[in-house]
């Protein structure tokens, strides 16, 4: 295909002339307009077709309205125009009865009563489903309330839990804690509790710089001065409450040290804290 | 049937009479293109009274701005169409149309079926017999750009369909008219 026909094909030209252009597109078009007869006939049968389509939805304006629209231009007053109701309500007086027609009374009093009830009816279920759609939205409301207060107390449950655990590992009498200081940033602190005859210990940090993505602290329990590593702590930077480490059997001090990730077997990076016992 | 030629220069002559504010011009407007301007409009807004009101409004404008209409742009009846369009989708468009009117929902295009302008009573049989001959989906860009005042971007995110894709399907549908038509 040309180019012209390809700029015919892309339908920007329909979008000219219905007007759905921006400036910037307006100017380009009436430059190919300019530039291109077949393009300039292409936009007149565009606006020769969009006028059919126009015309043929057209409907009869009411009889007035010229005046008026004459009225409007010229700055007079303009009229509001009478308009007949489409469908006229007709009331039917079920009072004026030939007396002949008694049969007929008694249905037109029967399709009165009919109505009646029928529209009694409808104003009840309307009603109805008014209280139903109350109801809907407020069981809607307490279901997502209800929800809410599960995901709380399940919250709640999990830190209880976590409380408790710490609290023992803090009672237990077999238990010692040792301070771990800082040996060059002042803010650093951790404690560690070490159960000497289970031989269990947690750690927990009060206190350790972030550390960068590739480096992760290491846990350290010292023994006739060999470090002997018991642990990673998380990368993720969550120390709370404690973490188990593993069991130390014999040690004289602690210490966390900053490894690369996923630790070492003798320790390499900075000190952070050590604690003597 | 006038020739093309002559129809121009029958345009050009009602041209310059607008311009003059002469009022025999303005009747002949009137009387040649209101119906279709009015069909327009109610399309757009889908009842008659509040179509003539906008008519007028329509009518006050073209009075108002013949003076920036440009022949070389475009032919007078695409300048008037485009007209009444925006006045339609601005009423559209307004808070105090859209209070009056519940249901005009997007979703009704989204399957590409056409109920509201088949099944509208105001429709004339000319349109309806034009557009049946339509695919669904053309017609449906044509009705959404045409007659609802979506944007392009509008009627494509409403589709679901490239903005390309609209624009040649807005083409395709014309074509299909084109053929129809004459």
């Amino acid at each position: 295909m040309s180019k012209v026909e390809d700029y015919i094909s892309s339908g920007i030209l329909e979008s000219y002339v219905m007007g759905l252009t921006s400036n910037w597109e307006n100017l380009q078009v009436e430059a190919m307009i300019a530039k291109h007869p077949e393009i300039k006939q292409e936009v007149e049968a565009i606006e020769a077709n969009l006028l059919s389509l126009a015309q043929a939805a057209a409907v009869k304006p009411h009889a007035d309205l010229k005046e008026n629209i004459f009225a409007a231009i010229e700055g007079r007053p303009v009229p509001k125009i009478e308009r007949k109701k489409e469908e006229e309500v007709k009331v039917i007086d079920i009072n004026v009865e030939k007396p002949a027609a008694g049969n007929n009374t008694i249905w037109k009093w029967a399709v009165a009563a009919s109505v009646t009830l029928l529209l009694g009816s409808a104003a009840f279920n309307y009603y109805l489903y008014g209280k139903l759609e109350d109801s809907n939205s407020h069981l809607a409301h307490l279901t997502n309330e209800h929800s809410d207060l599960n995901k709380n107390f399940a919250s709640l449950q999990t830190n209880y839990g976590q409380s408790t655990e710490q609290l023992k590992i803090y009672q237990d009498a077999n238990s010692k804690m040792i301070c771990l200081t800082p040996v060059s940033d002042s803010s650093s602190l951790a404690h560690i509790y070490w159960n000497q005859n289970a031989k269990t210990v947690f750690v927990e940090v009060n206190n350790l710089p972030l550390a960068a993505d590739t480096m992760q602290y290491e846990l350290w329990a010292i023994h006739n001065g060999t470090p002997q590593s018991i642990g990673l702590l998380p990368i993720d930077h969550k120390f709370d409450p404690v973490i188990q480490m593993s069991n130390v059997d014999s040690a004289q001090a602690f210490a966390i040290t900053l490894e690369k990730k996923g630790g070492v077997l003798t320790p390499a990076g900075q000190m952070y804290v050590l604690g003597k016992i | 049937m006038l020739t093309k030629e002559e129809n121009i220069a029958k345009e050009d002559n009602l041209v310059a009479l607008l311009k003059n504010k002469d009022r025999q011009g303005y009747n002949m407007l009137y009387d040649n293109y209101a119906p279709t301007l009015l069909g327009v409009l109610m399309k757009i807004v889908g009842e008659q009274e509040a179509a003539e009101d906008l008519l007028q409004d329509v009518f006050v404008k073209i009075w108002n701005n013949i003076g920036s209409y440009d022949p070389k742009k475009g032919r007078l009846y695409t300048w008037m169409l485009n007209i009444t369009r925006n006045t339609g989708i601005d009423k559209l468009r307004s808070k105090d149309f859209k209070k009056g009117e519940q249901n005009r929902p997007i979703d009704k295009y989204v399957n590409g079926i056409r109920e509201d302008s088949l099944t509208s009573k105001t429709d004339t049989i000319g349109l309806k017999k034009l557009v049946e001959q339509l695919k669904p989906d053309q017609y449906t860009v044509i009705d959404m750009l045409y007659f609802k005042g979506y944007s392009q971007s509008e009627t494509a995110e409403a589709l679901g369909i490239p903005l390309g894709t609209v624009k040649t399907r807005a083409r395709a549908a014309l074509l299909e008219l084109r053929t129809i038509v004459t």
